[in-house]
């Protein structure tokens, strides 16, 4: 047990860190094609625009609490005068909120795929496998709720988290902060882990093209200049692409 | 004045039989995969009627194109930046496939292999979508074609604007007319600005607005910005596909497929010099009935030597500059100004324009006499209203379209006269305000219509040096992108734009 546990908290986070990062690198650099939020919102309306929404304020909610909770150090929550019960009781509410959200909005969406023959039958077969792994990693993570109930005027089991989480980012690894921790949360760690793991290869990468840019953008044109642009025409028309404001 | 060049389009609805033949070719060189089986760059519709998709001219539910705020700036109608972004993850406005049709096929291996029965055996539709059997085909990409379904339905057109459409349901005031309609490759696209991600731009030596595949997110954005709905959501790919106005063959001088196949020989390609710097005041104006004009004045004089001069400074060839002059749709639209922009008050500058149809003069042999004023017959009394045209041509100004018409009206009568009688009828020209020179150029073009005249189009100004050995080096491919020599690389992610 003790092996299997170090090779997935001291092994396993690096090699779902370096597949995260290097494929999807990868995937961005060489196959922009397939990068895509492949939306079945066109294939059926009904239900999907309320579902869609809870499912990714939720998740994205999620995430960012994920790595605040995680990676920010328990000394700066203190310096803000943060106690550990409060942290916890952020993670808590936080958690129930968004989690119940993002559990409502993806099983719809999930049954929505599964049921209406023509988002099934135009969508890719790994889009339902996403929605399951997600949906396993949410309901786990949703069970550690009462756990962390139990401890929250200490918050052990989020510290402990914590630790190990800035010692995996910081090269430091180390499965014996997690001696403590019940099995649910290795459970959820190693399920969310896998979740990084297949990132690249999935419909997930659209997170990481969200355009948040596009709030600055001014209501422009954007205009290409031709690219082979020969010797002879004017220097300034040899950017491949430039904008215009309207 | 910062001039730029635009490929344009005019259609002469006028001469426009309704056959498809331009649907058709587009659809087989373009659309034919798939993903996009409901997607049509080029379509025909009748009119009057809700189009394709369904109701695409009513903005109050699609919120397409742009609006003229109170401090007057012009802004996309589904909303500013930030909207745009809140509706990320569900677009409001986004039309669901019904809205264009459930696309199908026919089980026509049934036909042979059919055991044998009583009845004769049925190629029954199939959809394209589930692959299962259909039992009723309830809407199509051509449903109303020819005037189909009922009025009741058909009248929803919100080009009824202002029209008391009821006695149109009745047979004897019935009109139609037929509205090819592709991509207008505007000056002020929605679509462009709309895209969250910068992927759909407009080409600076020709015009054509295009969305770079490798950028688009598929965040469907465009889809909704778009007010004439020509912007197509590839469910295969995920990403957005829109009328590339046939730019490989425009580079090589040739015309567009749809417009090389039109067999009523309605279609006019051919170069514009506009002002650029234009754009946003000639989109702003204050009433929606001055934008047909202000769109004209944007359109420059290619014998104007300060125009010329200035075409110079931005990069446009000598060739581009014979091009525009010789442009027939220059003629068209400014000379003669015979054609306008399909509904300018979605403040786009849309560049493709239409020629009003003639029609017949309404209830004629019931009053015994054609309603003539002069010589020239009496526009109110034409089948299609004109109160319709202007609605879908100018945002409800009648005065430039009955102008137009009575243009074509004064031609028809003086080419008449001539052809006929050997008369030269000059009274009718001055009424319509033309010149003998003039009405036979018109006739020229617009009557004989040789395909010289119809398209005028210059080669693209940068041809590779290198031609040669690029040859056979980039082509249709299965990978990511046209590979940039050898065979086509096996592709790592989502297996499924394999398959």
């Amino acid at each position: 047990m003790d092996a299997i546990e170090r090779f997935i908290f001291v092994v396993y986070p690096y090699i779902c860190i370096t597949v995260f990062i290097g494929a999807t690198l990868y995937r961005f650099e060489k196959e922009p094609y397939t990068w895509q939020a492949s939306s079945s919102q066109m294939m059926r309306k009904k239900n999907f625009s309320w579902a869609s929404n809870l499912f990714h304020i939720g998740i994205l909610n999620i995430g960012v609490g994920h790595l605040v909770g995680l990676l920010v150090p328990v000394e700066l929550f203190h310096m803000l005068h943060m106690p550990n019960d409060a942290h916890q009781m952020m993670e808590l509410v936080g958690g129930s909120i968004f989690g119940t959200a993002t559990l409502v909005g993806l099983v719809i969406l999930t049954y929505r795929r599964i049921a209406d023959k023509r988002v099934r039958k135009t969508s890719d077969p790994g889009d339902l496998w996403l929605a399951l792994l997600l949906l396993a990693v949410l309901l786990i993570g949703l069970a550690t709720l009462p756990h962390s109930y139990k401890t929250k005027d200490s918050g052990i089991y989020l510290i402990a988290l914590a630790d190990w989480a800035q010692h995996v980012v910081t090269l430091r690894p180390s499965a014996e902060f997690l001696s403590e921790v019940p099995f649910v949360y290795k459970a959820h760690m190693f399920a969310g882990m896998t979740v990084f793991l297949i990132f690249p290869f999935t419909r997930l990468v659209h997170v990481c093209s969200a355009p948040l840019g596009y709030a600055l953008r001014a209501y422009q044109q954007i205009v290409r200049a031709p690219r082979n642009v020969s010797s002879s025409s004017s220097s300034s028309s040899s950017s491949s692409s430039s904008s215009e404001n309207l | 004045m910062k001039v730029r060049a635009q490929m344009m389009m005019v259609m002469n609805l006028d001469k426009c039989i309704g056959c498809h033949t331009c649907s058709v070719t587009c659809k087989n060189v373009w659309t034919n995969r798939e993903g996009v089986e409901y997607t049509w760059f080029n379509n025909v519709e009748t009119k009057p009627g809700i189009g394709y998709p369904k109701d695409w001219e009513n903005q109050k539910k699609w919120r397409g194109g742009w609006v003229r705020s109170a401090s007057g700036k012009i802004k996309p109608r589904i909303g500013g930046r930030f909207r745009v972004l809140s509706k990320i993850f569900a677009n409001p406005e986004m039309p669901e496939i019904d809205d264009y049709y459930e696309p199908f096929t026919y089980d026509y291996s049934n036909l042979q292999d059919s055991p044998e029965i009583d009845d004769v055996p049925q190629a029954g539709p199939i959809s394209l979508l589930t692959g299962e059997r259909m039992e009723k085909i309830e809407w199509g990409p051509n449903w109303e074609d020819d005037l189909g379904g009922e009025f009741a339905k058909r009248s929803q057109d919100v080009n009824f604007d202002k029209i008391e459409k009821e006695i149109y349901g009745q047979f004897e005031n019935t009109f139609m007319m037929y509205l090819p309609r592709l991509c207008e490759h505007c000056l002020n696209p929605t679509c462009v600005t709309a895209c969250p991600s910068g992927a759909i731009y407009k080409r600076a030596e020709d015009g054509i607005v295009l969305i770079d595949q490798d950028k688009c997110k598929g965040w469907r954005m465009c889809i909704s910005g778009c007010p004439y709905k020509k912007i197509y959501y590839n469910w295969k790919t995920g990403k957005s596909e829109k009328c590339i106005f046939c730019y490989p063959r425009i580079e090589t001088g040739q015309t567009t497929v749809c417009a090389e196949t039109c067999v009523g020989r309605i279609r006019y390609v051919s170069v514009v010099l506009y002002d650029a710097d234009k754009i946003e005041e000639a989109a702003s104006v204050e009433k929606d009935t001055d934008l047909y004009q202000a769109h004209l004045d944007m359109i420059l004089d290619p014998r104007d030597p300060a125009v010329r001069e200035g075409a110079r400074e931005s990069g446009i060839s000598d060739d581009w500059l014979d091009a525009a002059v010789k442009s027939p749709c220059y003629k068209l639209i400014k000379e003669w100004k015979l054609g306008f922009p399909l509904h300018p008050e979605y403040r786009t500058l849309p560049m493709v324009w239409y020629v009003p149809p003639l029609s017949p003069i309404q209830n004629a042999a019931e009053q015994g006499h054609i309603g003539f004023k002069d010589q020239l017959p009496d526009l109110s009394s034409l089948q299609i209203p004109v109160k319709y045209l202007a609605n879908m041509l100018t945002a409800g100004d009648k005065e430039p379209i009955k102008k137009s018409l009575n243009s074509l009206f004064a031609m028809r009568i003086f080419m008449r006269d001539k052809t006929m009688n050997g008369k030269i009828n000059e009274e009718i020209l001055a009424e319509a305000g033309l010149t003998v020179q003039q009405v036979e150029e018109m006739y020229r073009y617009l009557a004989i219509a040789n395909i010289e005249d119809r398209y005028v189009i210059p080669t693209t100004q940068q041809i590779s040096e290198n031609a040669q050995e690029e040859q056979g080096s980039c082509g249709i491919t299965f990978g990511s992108r046209a590979p940039s020599g050898g065979p086509p690389k096996p592709q790592l992610f989502q297996l499924r734009l394999n398959r």
